[in-house]
């Protein structure tokens, strides 16, 4: 049932890109529950995302 | 079709924005001609429908929505003329070992970003984005910027490129485990210390 922060960082990032099953999810939410580390990538990579549809960002504060 | 009442758009207007677009464009296609063929296709299409721009966006949104368009286009287009060539280092876990310990543990802990969201309204936060996602290798920045900025399903992307779902699965994490330690050196890392 316990999982490596390798496998969890994997799994964070597929978990955006299909849906995982419920065996992987459960051993993800798991792993998030007990890891700081992953549960900051997990928060990051979904910040990520959020960042990289805005791209390429705001038209206001141009360049100097 | 009814066309919104208001002026035509102004080329010198749109011009202002190429240079942003050819970055766009460089971004995933990685080749300076066709990526200014793509913007040109843009700036016509944009000027041809000028009345179309129902002004809700930003003049700069409303390019960057056509010329996401052409990008796809064009990937497609090559894509069938001659499909992905991935490098088997851009689908491996192998060197990712990097990143982890033997345990599979984190080889360095990642850090804390703080409330990363106040980055969004920064231009100069989108340009160390921008610098980031220019050190990935040219397939991974393709898939991933299809994925990521294009906002396409990875099925879709598959077809587009010709390759297998793992395979893209591998590539949009190596791309992710990287864009994200490239921020975190670049831009929070800086702030989470100060």
């Amino acid at each position: 049932m316990r999982i490596t922060c390798k496998e969890a960082s994997r799994l964070i990032s597929e978990g955006l890109d299909r849906d995982l099953g419920v065996g992987e999810r459960a051993k993800l939410r798991l792993h998030l529950a007990l890891c700081v580390a992953c549960e900051r990538v997990n928060k990051q990579l979904n910040f990520m995302r959020r960042a990289l549809r805005q791209y390429p960002g705001p038209d206001e504060e141009t360049k100097k | 079709m009814a066309t919104p009442a208001r002026p035509g758009i102004d080329p010198l207007e749109l011009e202002k924005y190429r240079p942003q677009l050819l970055k766009f464009a460089m971004l995933q296609l990685r080749n300076a001609t066709t990526a200014e063929d793509v913007v040109q296709e843009t700036m016509l299409a944009a000027l041809q429908s000028g009345g179309s721009f129902a002004g809700q966006s930003s003049v700069k949104t409303w390019l960057v929505g056509i010329l996401k368009h052409k990008i796809i286009d064009t990937i497609r287009r090559q894509s069938r003329e001659q499909p992905l060539d991935l490098g088997a280092d851009e689908v491996s876990l192998e060197d990712l070992g990097a990143l982890f310990q033997d345990d599979g543990h984190f080889q360095d802990q990642p850090a804390d970003w703080g409330d990363p969201e106040a980055a969004l309204t920064q231009r100069r936060f989108f340009e160390v984005l921008e610098r980031c996602m220019a050190g990935l290798p040219k397939n991974t920045a393709r898939v991933f910027t299809m994925r990521e900025v294009m906002g396409l399903d990875t099925d879709e992307i598959c077809k587009d490129v010709g390759i297998t779902p793992s395979n893209c699965w591998v590539l949009l994490y190596r791309a992710r485990m990287a864009l994200r330690g490239c921020l975190e050196q670049r831009w929070f890392g800086a702030k989470a210390s100060a």
